[in-house]
């Protein structure tokens, strides 16, 4: 495994830590990282597995993370770049990994962060008639939410 | 020139697996684009784990994935001892193993009479759902409930085996092995099975490491990954199988590989219970679970589902809280990258069995 | 001969009906686990007259497996509306009831009657079969006393159900 980190290191502006066995944590900035997935495609790693985002609100950043996979290594691979909380937009990455659409339609409709040339992020994905903030951000308080859109159930109450 | 139609398969329908629709244009009886519409079981469960404790998330996460829960226990366990830096005991890993591969094959016999149903057999659901009942009954055994077990979380399992229930999990195998010649002569070499399976629906090699398919729809096209084998957790690395492979890629080829799972499942039932130790704890010290300040950190953590990897990724900020939990349902590449790809160019009779065939399971995608 | 009164015909066609109530095959929630093998060979149903259909013009029976996305309660409602006179709602597990398991979700809905009438609950989370069979044996008790009167009062109080969803889905 240690070769693999070694050619890791070698792609330019990356910060590369080794959490455990197989797992490898790549930082880069937000306009360089649809070279350094391009550059790890043609290393091997052919898999995305997971594509998401983490919202730190202290901090004022969204965090976007893609989790590769190669078969050749054994390996993941997970590269992190954070983002702008107040105005988002980034890179798609769909044209390296065909399975990054969907994943980039949802974090739209949960963050609100944009991708550039996805013609797909923003329409309604599963959430349908939605009228608030995205419902990942953490200033949205959800039991607020429950309690001025539906009824509960107080417990002597019978069927009417 | 022709004209397309547009047609709603809805979730109110027998033929789609689960409460999902899909939008289809034909033109006569080809489908010309596929579209999937997701969202009819949504149930935030990303934002649900964030507001509750480590220990009351047990209770959330079993029912992501609703025909096999078991997997999404393991994942989460794996992730939280990964953060924490918690080595389980070896019968606990031992025991891990057999509830995993128990419901791998209790998940598979559900799968085969769902898939004859598209085909038009309605005589293997009532054999193979009645089978995989017995193996229901084997888990209420261990903790109490049918269905949502909640007994595999980070440290161990919950509880160790009643007394006797080794030799009843040998007997079930036992008896699931001599129904698997039933089901063979009355499906899996039936005529009619080759002719409408043969060919439909082909995902190449190319294709499937492409659109990022694993599990069974990769095996199908030659590539031979499995989490088990490459990534080993529980106590896989022990234990001694083989990952079946074929080359055709098509429909066929993706339910022979699933039932020559299920015989590597038995095997490994087998294996397990003859290298268990049969004496030992089953749950690491671990502090007051009111108090679990994990440390802070992110974790990925991943197991082999019926369906393909299913995995969590974790990130923790040091509370008793989770910040942050993304679950990776493997149906979620499938669907949308797959299926919507495949689909065209098919008939509109073989549209419900394709869907099943790929194995996709509605509650991964929306969450 | 004589002529019948009407409570006779009543009887005797609840009599009949209740033993062939054919329900909805629409899986809305992850209660509906616990449905196959309910119907297969193991708790077999059908022995009852019971069995799954899949057009809503010929069914009695709606049930609802488990807990409600506010995009699944859209089409419920059209399906509800679609069966004919007279129909049963039979409530499936716990998040029926005030949520269940999912109280601080923003997507499933909390109560189901504030939206169509139910006539059973089913409590659980899952219901065992054995559970199903028997809240099927009190349908079938209620609909032979002639109290299963959900589908009259969704007639009779349609303003305020009406109300209620249209609050729900905007």
């Amino acid at each position: 495994m240690m070769d693999i980190v070694n050619q890791i290191k070698e792609l330019d502006n990356v910060k590369v830590t080794v959490q455990r066995e197989n797992r490898i944590f790549v930082d880069v900035d937000k306009d360089r990282v649809i070279g350094t997935l391009y550059s790890l495609k043609l290393m091997g790693f052919h898999q995305l597995s997971v594509q998401n985002a983490v919202d730190w609100i202290k901090e004022g950043e969204f965090e976007v993370f893609y989790v590769l996979y190669s078969h050749q290594y054994k390996v993941n691979v997970i590269v992190r770049t954070r983002v702008d909380r107040d105005n988002p937009i980034m890179e798609t990455a769909e044209k390296i990994y065909p399975s990054a659409h969907t994943w980039e339609r949802e974090i739209t409709e949960m963050f609100g962060i944009k991708f550039k040339g996805n013609d797909e992020s923003g329409k309604p994905f599963i959430l349908e008639n939605w009228k608030e903030i995205p419902p990942l951000r953490k200033d949205f308080d959800s039991v607020k939410y429950c309690n001025e859109h539906f009824v509960f159930r107080h417990s002597e109450e019978g069927n009417e | 020139m022709s004209k397309t139609y547009e047609l709603f398969i809805g979730p109110n329908h027998p033929g789609v697996p689960g409460n999902f629709s899909l939008k289809i244009e034909l033109e006569g009886d080809t489908v010309v684009s596929a579209k999937g519409d997701p969202g009819y079981l949504h149930r935030a469960f990303e934002k649900a784990m964030e507001g509750r404790y480590y220990i009351q998330n047990l209770a959330l996460i079993p029912r992501i994935c609703v025909p096999e829960p078991d997997i999404n226990e393991a994942a989460y366990a794996m992730a939280v001892e990964d953060l924490m830096g918690v080595e389980i005991p070896e019968r606990a890993k031992y025991i891990r193993t057999i509830v995993l591969e128990l419901a791998r094959v209790a998940t598979y016999s559900f799968w085969m009479g769902g898939f004859a149903g598209t085909l038009g057999l309605y005589t293997l659901i009532q054999w193979s759902v009645g089978d995989r009942d017995y193996a229901l009954d084997l888990f209420s055994e261990i903790c109490g409930a049918r269905v949502y077990h909640m007994y595999i979380w980070p440290g161990g399992v919950r509880r160790d085996l009643p007394p006797g229930w080794t030799d009843r999990v040998l007997d079930y195998v036992k008896y699931m092995r001599n129904r698997l010649i039933d089901y063979d002569n009355l499906f899996f070499k039936n005529v009619l099975f080759r002719h409408r399976t043969k060919g439909v629906a082909v995902v190449t090699k190319e294709q499937a490491i492409e659109w990022g398919a694993t599990g069974p729809i990769l095996k199908a096209t030659g590539v031979a990954q499995d989490v088990r084998k490459d990534d080993p957790y529980a106590a896989y690395e022990y234990l001694d199988f083989e990952i079946p492979t074929l080359t055709d890629g098509d429909s066929w080829a993706r339910a022979m590989i699933r039932r020559w799972e299920i015989e590597n499942s038995l095997n490994l039932i087998e294996q397990a219970i003859k290298k268990m130790p049969k004496k030992g704890p089953v749950w690491a010290k671990m502090p007051n679970p009111l108090k679990w300040n994990v440390p802070k950190g992110e974790a990925y953590a991943k197991v082999e589902s019926a369906r393909g990897e299913h995995g969590f990724y974790m990130v923790s900020d040091g509370t008793g809280k989770p910040y942050r939990v993304a679950v990776r349902g493997a149906s979620h590449t499938h669907m949308f990258t797959i299926a919507e790809r495949v689909l065209v160019g098919q008939r509109l009779a073989d549209v419900s069995h394709i869907l099943v065939s790929l194995d996709i399971c509605p509650p991964e995608i929306d969450r | 001969m004589e002529k019948m009164t009407e409570e006779q015909v009543r009887t005797i066609a609840n009599m009949l009906r209740k033993r062939s109530l054919w329900m909805i095959h629409y899986c809305t929630g992850c209660g509906a686990m616990e449905l196959p093998p309910t119907m297969t060979s193991r708790y077999d149903m059908e022995r009852f007259g019971m069995s799954p259909y899949v057009t809503p013009r010929q069914c009695d029976i709606l049930l609802v497996t488990g807990y409600l996305n506010v995009k699944t309660l859209r089409r419920l409602i059209t399906v509800y509306e679609q069966m004919l006179d007279p129909k049963y709602v039979i409530g499936f597990g716990s998040c029926t009831l005030n949520g269940g398991v999912y109280w601080d979700s923003y997507a499933v809905i909390k109560r189901l009657d504030r939206y169509i009438p139910v006539d059973v609950y089913i409590a659980g989370c899952m219901p065992r079969p054995e559970a199903v069979m028997s809240a099927f044996k009190h349908l079938m008790e209620l609909i032979d006393s002639g109290k299963a009167n959900g589908y009259k009062l969704y007639k009779k109080n349609l303003a305020y159900y009406k109300e209620n969803q249209r609050k729900v889905l905007g």
